[in-house]
């Protein structure tokens, strides 16, 4: 690295000491946010350098699953070197689940399982096809959780070792250590900073109690601003090796990439 | 580029987080860390359970031993006088901007008029920037408040990244509105897009320390897509002009 990391967020450059990888963002609408074609998320990916995204439906995740995951594998089609996809799956439509699923991994690029909080458990009987599916594949998890709420999530990683599970908006509503207890619990378990706020000292905390290897990061974009997201890493009083984990090097080994 | 911060707290409050800061040289080591040359600083207790004078009067006190302080004074709800004796209250702490948390403490939004204003009046009077925060109002309230003092320098804080349809509605209605960045009002289309319709002067830099960290907002500055004059007034400039006006 050519520069201090927190150089790049104070002088607005553009990322260019490690490939920058996303691996939580969206396609679609949202809240009734105006829906911009795709070219314009790949466009603010490059002004920002960053070199991967990882994206599920938000379309799906609101229970247009077959619609959404199929907009999914166009894009991942699309831009095999800068995009790979999440099929979304939900334990309220169980009968869609294996076929949406077989479908969508017929796509090289669709690595991941995104799961949302819809009112079941994750460790419910219903979500067992998923996790079954996620390990035979060696296939990424990343779960909707709020507020220190994992619904199980801590639950499910112990009993599949194997299967990375992310549980995403580690953190939020400064709810941090049900995060970090399940994360000690179950080593295959990995808290995403993604989140809208930034609570003063949070990151440097996970940091510490768990190590960077296990945190992951994401945008969520197109609900926050990337830099934004990026900036708060890269701003982090914590070593400039823990902030390429997070932002590079742990995406890179669960989408198993070469970097 | 200079950084003033229009968004940050001093002192203990209730209920606190053991992972945040409280003591002003942890508030000034931060903003060292994140290049901050100045923060408009109001008491964290006041914002809601304390007393809002004796806060007020502890950020005077801190601010004339740190000149990287500005003192901002709450205004309490609960009846300890009138207009004049808050405007007195900002000289003697020499405050220059005013935060009212109108729910935290202790205020009713629907009747923002009868208890605000005469206070709103004389704030506009002595050209004294107002900030209000979104967890604490309507946006009905803001439109009153706005339409009723169009002298008044309203900063709405707290927006959200959802709160885009809102608030542009209220910007393109009120020209004294401006929106202070507060924390999470990061929705992909700002800054540069805010800037785009309503230009870089209505938006002001306040990180929300100490519970948020500035490192986000700054980036997201740093990172837009602008002219290095709209990030300049958007990190210190828009907030030091406004300042430059209050006479308390």
């Amino acid at each position: 690295m050519t520069a201090p990391l927190i150089e790049y967020a104070r002088r607005g450059r553009r990322m260019d000491a490690f490939p920058v990888f996303d691996l939580h963002a969206h396609v679609g609408e949202f809240l009734g946010m105006p829906v911009q074609p795709f070219a314009g998320h790949i466009a603010e990916m490059d002004r920002l350098g960053i070199r991967w995204t990882a994206v599920s439906s938000a379309f799906a995740i609101a229970g247009q699953l077959e619609a959404g995951n199929r907009a999914v594998r166009e894009i991942v089609r699309a831009h095999p070197d800068r995009v790979f996809g999440y099929a979304v799956v939900s334990a309220n439509y169980p009968e869609l689940m294996e076929t949406e699923l077989e479908t969508c991994f017929t796509e090289p690029g669709v690595r991941g399982i995104k799961v949302y909080q819809t009112g079941v458990p994750y460790d419910d009987l219903r979500f067992a096809p998923a996790w079954e599916f996620a390990r035979e594949r060696q296939a990424v998890v990343l779960a909707h959780t709020w507020g220190g709420n994992l619904s199980g999530l801590d639950r499910v990683a112990l009993e599949h070792p194997q299967t990375p599970f992310l549980a995403a908006h580690a953190g939020s509503d400064f709810a941090y250590e049900p995060y970090l207890e399940a994360a000690r619990r179950a080593p295959n378990l990995y808290l995403d900073l993604t989140y809208s706020r930034e609570h003063t000292g949070m990151i440097e905390h996970l940091v510490r109690q768990v190590g960077a290897d296990r945190i992951v990061w994401g945008t969520d974009y197109p609900l926050f601003s990337m830099a934004h997201q990026l900036s708060k890493v890269l701003f982090a009083r914590i070593t400039d090796d823990e902030k390429m984990n997070i932002l590079s090097a742990n995406a890179i080994r669960l989408f198993r990439l070469s970097p | 580029m200079k950084i003033l911060d229009a968004y940050c707290g001093l002192g203990p409050w209730q209920p606190r987080d053991k992972l945040l800061p409280y003591r002003n040289e942890d508030i000034l080591a931060l903003m060292d860390h994140f290049g901050i040359a100045k923060a408009l600083v109001h008491a964290n207790m006041s914002v809601g359970m304390a007393s809002a004078l004796e806060g007020n009067r502890m950020v005077g006190a801190s601010a004339k031993d740190e000149h990287r302080f500005i003192p901002a004074a709450i205004l309490n709800l609960y009846p300890d006088g009138g207009a004049d004796d808050f405007i007195d209250s900002m000289r003697r702490d020499g405050a220059k901007a005013a935060w009212i948390f109108v729910r935290r403490n202790g205020g009713v939004p629907g009747l923002w008029n009868c208890l605000l204003g005469g206070y709103l009046e004389a704030l506009s009077a002595h050209r004294v920037p107002v900030f209000l925060h979104a967890d604490d109002l309507d946006a009905g309230t803001l439109d009153g408040v706005c339409a009723s003092f169009p002298t008044l320098n309203v900063i709405l804080a707290g927006a959200g990244y959802k709160s885009d349809s809102w608030v542009y509605a209220l910007l393109r209605k009120h020209a004294n509105l401006r929106v202070c960045l507060g924390h999470f009002f990061n929705s992909p289309r700002s800054p540069a897009g805010f800037v785009r319709r309503f230009g870089a002067e209505r938006l002001v830099f306040g990180s929300g320390l100490p519970r948020f960290s500035p490192g986000g907002l700054i980036g997201m500055v740093m990172y837009a897509d602008i002219e290095d004059e709209a990030k300049s007034a958007i990190l210190a400039g828009n907030l030091e002009r406004l300042l430059a006006e209050a006479t308390p």
